[in-house]
């Protein structure tokens, strides 16, 4: 076996020397050596291909970008391979270019054929040719584009997708050209200028010079969304990300991963709410048979706090918990549950439906059916203003900007990744080190006398100009007002990102803190609109779905 | 950072939200002073050198940004020898960003970049310029022109800014693989680039005016070569903005007079400098780009007392020999063979020798925020450095972007090492 990189890859010159190339993709648990010969904010991918290239005999790299050239002379020094070779691939594809990748083709065959003591099988290699094609589907289809995406990941995707899904990302779009009739007789100098020809003839990854070749990618009729994968400290694909979200009329999901195993309940929650956004009337996956009785729940299981909204059949709000989620999703559910019974004085048999939404909406045995916050909180927001164009939610681990359309549904929205800069999480976090409640925040923020910038993005790296900011005497408030500033800052660039309008919503337990909200006033150039229970508004969606599909 | 310079960035990044064009002018005029006041420095210092340096670059962000037409936007390798000899004004993130970083306006172009999807782990110094162009405060060039080396960065900024501009964009690939192949294809790369520039500036290159800029370039880079060789055995003030200087000099100013006159200036200071052996400070060698842009970090490198920089691996990563009778191979070889270019082992190699050369008692090597490059080959460095008896701090930065930087740490790892290599002396 060879392990290889990169679609550009010759891994039919490699079969015909005998070589069983093996694409290096997989996931790994940590980084821990990687980073131990790198550096922690190498690409990803490039950090997992170091750890299983160390475990490899054989390693054929391109040297598609400055990491992967990277992690080649790491595993030079580290020295474990009976056979390691960077290919020099050109970034442009005319006939100088072309020449040059020729050359570098048969010494790689010969290097590598020197090696395993093979030559080179022209029959293997015009079979392996003709066999590289992938077909796409014959009805609608789904494409994760943009850089490559593990095999759990994919994986991850095609089960929260209602069509087919086909890997078109850096390492997936693999579609050779057939071989030229001849190509049996042909001169093997003329056969290698013509593979040569063929490799960089391939839709261009973003690394290549010219890109105008990817649009190939998205202009299928059948193609029906795209889910864009990014990868974290690679830069490339978010560039592509940003023209194609301009460019094309497609629904797109943005994702990020990391090589590592990920946690499934944020990209479930986007991959559902992607998949509710393309087929708006799809069946609830978890609709059960119950005897009405006017009532119905919408229960929002968060990172922080469950939150639970009973309405009736004239959509008239009639009761609302908020109580702490703590260690476990349903044991915060039922707690809910039991305080929203206790005030209506019913019982859980009553509920002729109950929806739940957020992170543990799938943990819940009592709900009858579940949504994606982003539906729900569309929804709700809605309902409660029909005039909203964008609501900005901040909830305790994540942030997320909703954009609706005239009829209030989804049009696009975006979330923060596993960064917790933005978020609840970072003001509970800020206000432990400032030993302040966050009532105490929400309040400080108002009335501060020095304009402070907390410069770092990362939460770590704040946590550490606060206290910095501490040492050297500046005050709560205005201390207060830095951090309220860096999260409007970066909730406004998202709102940009996704191209938010006005009027705009804030909802989520961050939009209580009236130092942040006033911060993202000035940002966004216009009054927000936050109901009197900021919270409960992903609740109140989930139960009118539950009114309306339960 | 002074008060006043302060509020100025202040007033700039207001204006870069409201008014482009104002946020310029503002920029214009703070450069065009930078400009002014140094090129009166002819003192016999390094320190007035670097004012000179400081001058000539200022005064050519000035020209670019006041006669956009005769300025194309180039990355910092790209051989700018054909601009000099047409009479064009290289336009290049590395100053655009460090000038933005020293005018405290960095921040809100770097935010507008971000906000138009350029991802936050981008290089600072691109995402900068990015945002400049993209707010309307950076004209529109005449064209744009960059290599595919040393980072990926110049194959994504430059692009998308031919597209946002609509310019015309060439881009000269770089194999990874140095030899004389390689100097081939990019020399034929550069002829093309050259009649490229002409059909754009509707002026003709001509080829004595390039061989002249050509010669230029190779007295310069034997001056500093000449320098070099001097600097191991004295001491001298250099800042952190002298070696940024130093790198332009001796890459997108390669060719230019005032580059020359720099150099010359350099090896006058070395000549009459005090030896080495009267300061008392830990020599520094450092790796990639510097943060002049920095207060806390300065303070220690430049005006501390216990410790001298003696020198940096960028302005040093390509001083080959150049021919003018063969200017395109001549400018295609110092890309190719340059020591960014190719496997890190080059350039670490380079560095250990050029670290040795100026007689370091350590090296520093800057991270640089998003550049994958030198992140990836930096524990590589650490233990081949530390091999060769100079003992590394890899010190993670960025060389504009302060949303990036963890001060106090930052001044925490250098005082730390610097007490590690007093206790080797010690």
């Amino acid at each position: 076996m060879i392990g290889y990189n990169c679609k550009y890859t010759p891994i039919e010159l490699l079969r015909a020397y005998g070589g069983e190339p093996v694409l290096l993709d997989g996931e790994e648990k940590d980084f821990e050596l990687a980073e131990s010969l790198t550096h922690a904010n190498l690409c990803c991918h490039a950090k997992a291909l170091i750890q299983q290239g160390t475990r490899a005999e054989e390693l054929a790299l391109m040297d598609c970008c400055d990491s992967l050239r990277r992690t080649y002379d790491v595993l030079c020094w580290e020295n474990h391979q009976a056979f390691l070779r960077l290919v020099d691939l050109p970034h442009e594809d005319g006939a100088c270019a072309r020449e040059r990748f020729k050359g570098e083709l048969i010494r790689l065959g010969e290097t590598y054929g020197a090696y395993r003591r093979t030559t080179f099988d022209r029959d293997a290699f015009l079979t392996a040719c003709r066999e590289s094609a992938q077909p796409l589907p014959e009805g609608s289809f789904l494409a994760v584009l943009g850089a490559r995406a593990s095999p759990p990941l994919l994986e991850l995707i095609r089960q929260g997708m209602p069509l087919p899904v086909v890997n078109l990302t850096c390492s997936g779009s693999r579609d050779l050209e057939p071989p030229p009739e001849g190509a049996v007789e042909m001169d093997f100098d003329a056969l290698m200028a013509w593979y040569a020809g063929a490799l960089l003839g391939m839709i261009p990854c973003m690394r290549m010079t010219s890109v105008a070749g990817r649009r190939e990618l998205t202009n299928h009729p059948r193609l029906k969304g795209v889910i864009y994968n990014t990868v974290k400290f690679c830069d490339f694909y978010s560039f592509d990300y940003a023209a194609l979200k301009r460019e094309s009329g497609l629904p797109i999901l943005k994702i990020e991963s990391d090589y590592m195993p990920q946690p499934a309940g944020q990209l479930a929650t986007r991959l559902e709410a992607f998949a509710e956004s393309l087929f708006p009337n799809a069946p609830n996956r978890r609709k059960k048979s119950v005897e009405t009785k006017g009532l119905y729940a919408g229960i929002d299981s968060g990172s922080t706090t469950t939150n639970m909204v009973i309405i009736n059949e004239k959509k008239e709000i009639l009761a609302s918990a908020i109580v702490r989620t703590g260690a476990k999703a349903q044991n915060g559910a039922a707690a809910a549950l039991a305080q929203v019974c206790e005030r209506l004085g019913c019982q859980p048999s009553d509920f002729a439906a109950i929806f739940a939404t957020g992170y543990g909406r799938n943990n819940i045995p009592f709900a009858t059916g579940t949504k994606t916050e982003i539906t729900c909180h569309a929804r709700g927001a809605s309902f409660l203003n029909p005039s909203v164009r964008t609501i900005v939610d901040i909830g305790g681990q994540d942030s997320k900007v909703i954009c609706l359309d005239g009829d209030g549904g989804v049009a696009n929205f975006i979330m923060n990744d596993k960064c917790a800069a933005g978020t609840g999480r970072f003001l509970e976090m800020m206000a432990r080190t400032l030993e302040l409640d966050m009532e105490q925040m929400s309040q400080r923020g108002l009335t501060w006398k020095k304009d402070l910038t907390i410069s770092s993005m990362c939460t770590v790296f704040a946590e550490s100009e606060v206290i910095s900011l501490i040492a050297d005497n500046h005050t709560d408030s205005d201390i207060i007002h830095g951090l309220n500033k860096s999260i409007a800052v970066k909730t406004a660039s998202i709102v940009s990102r996704a191209k938010g309008a006005g009027p705009y919503m804030m909802t989520g337990g961050v939009a209580r803190n009236r130092g942040v909200v006033q911060e993202l006033e000035k940002r966004l150039g216009e009054k927000l609109f936050i109901a009197d229970d900021p919270d409960l508004c992903g609740a109140l969606g989930a139960a009118l779905y539950a009114l309306e599909e339960g | 950072m002074k008060k006043y310079i302060e509020t100025l960035g202040k007033i700039i990044e207001k204006q870069a939200a409201v008014s482009p064009e104002r946020a310029r002018g503002l920029l214009t005029a703070a450069y065009s002073w930078v400009h002014f006041s140094g090129k009166r420095q002819t003192g016999p210092g390094v320190r007035s050198a670097y004012d000179y340096m400081n001058s000539a670059v200022a005064g050519t962000i000035v020209d670019s940004l006041r006669h956009p037409k005769e300025a194309v936007m180039v990355n910092i390798f790209l051989p700018c020898e054909l601009l000099h000899a047409l009479g064009i004004q290289p336009m290049f993130p590395e100053g655009i960003a460090v000038y933005a970083a020293c005018t405290a306006c960095q921040r809100f172009f770097g935010e507008a970049a971000e906000a138009g999807g350029v991802p936050e782990s981008f290089c600072s110094y691109h995402k900068t310029m990015l945002g400049m162009a993209e707010s309307g405060v950076l004209p529109v060039p005449l064209m744009i022109a960059n290599t595919t080396l040393a980072c990926d960065a110049n194959q994504l900024s430059f692009r998308r800014l031919a597209e946002f501009y609509q310019v015309p964009h060439t881009v000269i690939d770089v194999p990874h693989d140095c030899g004389e192949e390689a100097v081939h294809y990019v020399a034929d790369q550069l002829r093309t680039l050259g009649a490229q520039l002409e059909d754009q500036c509707h002026r003709k290159l001509e080829s004595q005016v390039l061989r002249e800029t050509v010669a230029r370039s190779r007295q310069t880079i034997e001056t500093y070569r000449a320098y070099l060789a001097k600097r191991g055995g004295v001491t001298l003030p250099v800042t952190m903005t002298g070696e940024l200087c130093s790198m332009i000099s001796t890459h997108v100013m390669l060719g230019r007079p005032e580059s020359a006159d720099y150099v010359s200036r350099l090896l006058r200071a070395a000549e009459n400098a005090p030896d080495a052996a009267t300061s008392g400070k830990k020599r520094i060698f450092w790796m990639h780009t510097l943060p002049n842009w920095q207060d806390s970090l300065r303070d220690i490198v430049e005006a501390g007392g216990r410790c001298e920089l003696v020198g940096s691996d960028m302005p040093a990563g390509a001083l080959l020999d150049m021919d003018p009778e063969q200017p395109y191979e001549s400018m295609a070889r110092r890309v190719v063979y340059a020591s960014f270019n190719g496997p890190a082992s080059r350039r670490v190699e380079e560095a250990v020798r050029r670290a040795k050369e100026v007689r370091a008692d350590g090296v520093i090597l800057f991270c640089h925020w998003g550049c994958k490059q030198t992140l990836g080959l930096s524990q590589l460095a650490k233990q081949r450095l530390e091999d060769e008896g100079l003992p590394t701090l890899v010190l993670d930065g960025d060389g504009c972007d302060g949303r990036n930087v963890a001060d106090g740490q930052m001044v925490t790892r250098v005082n730390a090492f610097l007490e590690q290599l007093e206790g080797r002396g010690a």
